[in-house]
């Protein structure tokens, strides 16, 4: 099984990114990846192993992913957005 | 459940606010109400806003408002504040806010359940057009009882 590991960052580290995080492992089901990572604050996501960061839009632009993509989600609970935008890397 | 995670005291559905400060402290009260939180946790909720900007919009017209999770929680907790006019948080995509879910965890991983609740409810798009529907708590509380299930598709 594939496997993408995940980093999902918001302020706090346990609102919004957790949130994107659940729905990323639902979607990672539906596609037959196995969707590892964690969820993480905006202070602390820099050197965490992974291969995409998500995060929301407002977040996102302040990421600097270091090479990885970093996927910015405009609204958190359209799962037809974040599909489109993690389908590539689960594909 | 969700619904088994809100009770009527932690529910306003006409909360007046002119800025998002005021929405948070608003949303920030109802947490109070049952002594789920410290008081001092409103005032998180409003430096996390300041922070971190109105990222919190996670949704066109929603907000969950939130502090840092430890011990300004007593008890990992949500609850519902819908606002009289809607205001502007300074989110591009989602703006203006109608409707506030306060939530606190009092450990990170705490509050996951009441999370993923609250995002099978919102998925549901029924859900949200119900938001502006609803007159009384009675009926906030039987919609997210029907409505947070997650067996209805989105």
């Amino acid at each position: 099984m594939k496997e993408v590991r995940v980093l999902c960052v918001c302020g706090m580290g346990f609102g919004t990114s957790l949130m994107l995080f659940m729905n990323v492992q639902d979607l990672g089901k539906k596609y037959g990846v196995k969707v590892t990572g964690e969820a993480c604050d905006l202070g602390s996501y820099k050197g965490r192993p992974c291969d995409i960061i998500i995060a929301s839009n407002e977040i996102a632009s302040q990421i600097n992913g270091d090479g990885k993509p970093v996927l910015a989600i405009r609204n958190l609970i359209d799962t037809s957005e974040l599909e489109n935008q993690v389908k590539p890397y689960f594909e | 459940m969700l619904s088994n995670s809100i009770s009527k005291e932690e529910i306003c559905l006409d909360a007046k606010a002119k800025t998002p400060e005021e929405a948070i402290r608003e949303t920030g009260k109802l947490l109070l109400a049952r002594g789920k939180i410290k008081e001092a946790y409103i005032d998180s909720m409003i430096d996390t806003f300041h922070s971190f900007g109105p990222y919190m919009v996670i949704a066109p017209g929603i907000a969950i408002p939130h502090g840092r999770p430890g011990e300004l929680v007593n008890e990992d907790c949500i609850c519902f504040c819908r606002l009289q006019e809607p205001i502007c948080f300074g989110n591009r995509d989602n703006d203006p806010v109608s409707y506030l879910f306060g939530i606190g965890s009092h450990e990170s991983n705490g509050h996951l359940e009441i999370l993923r609740d609250l995002s099978t409810f919102l998925m549901n798009k029924n859900n949200i057009d119900q938001l502006a529907v609803i007159k009384t708590k009675d009926e906030f509380l039987e919609l997210i009882r029907k409505g947070g299930k997650g067996i209805e598709g989105s």
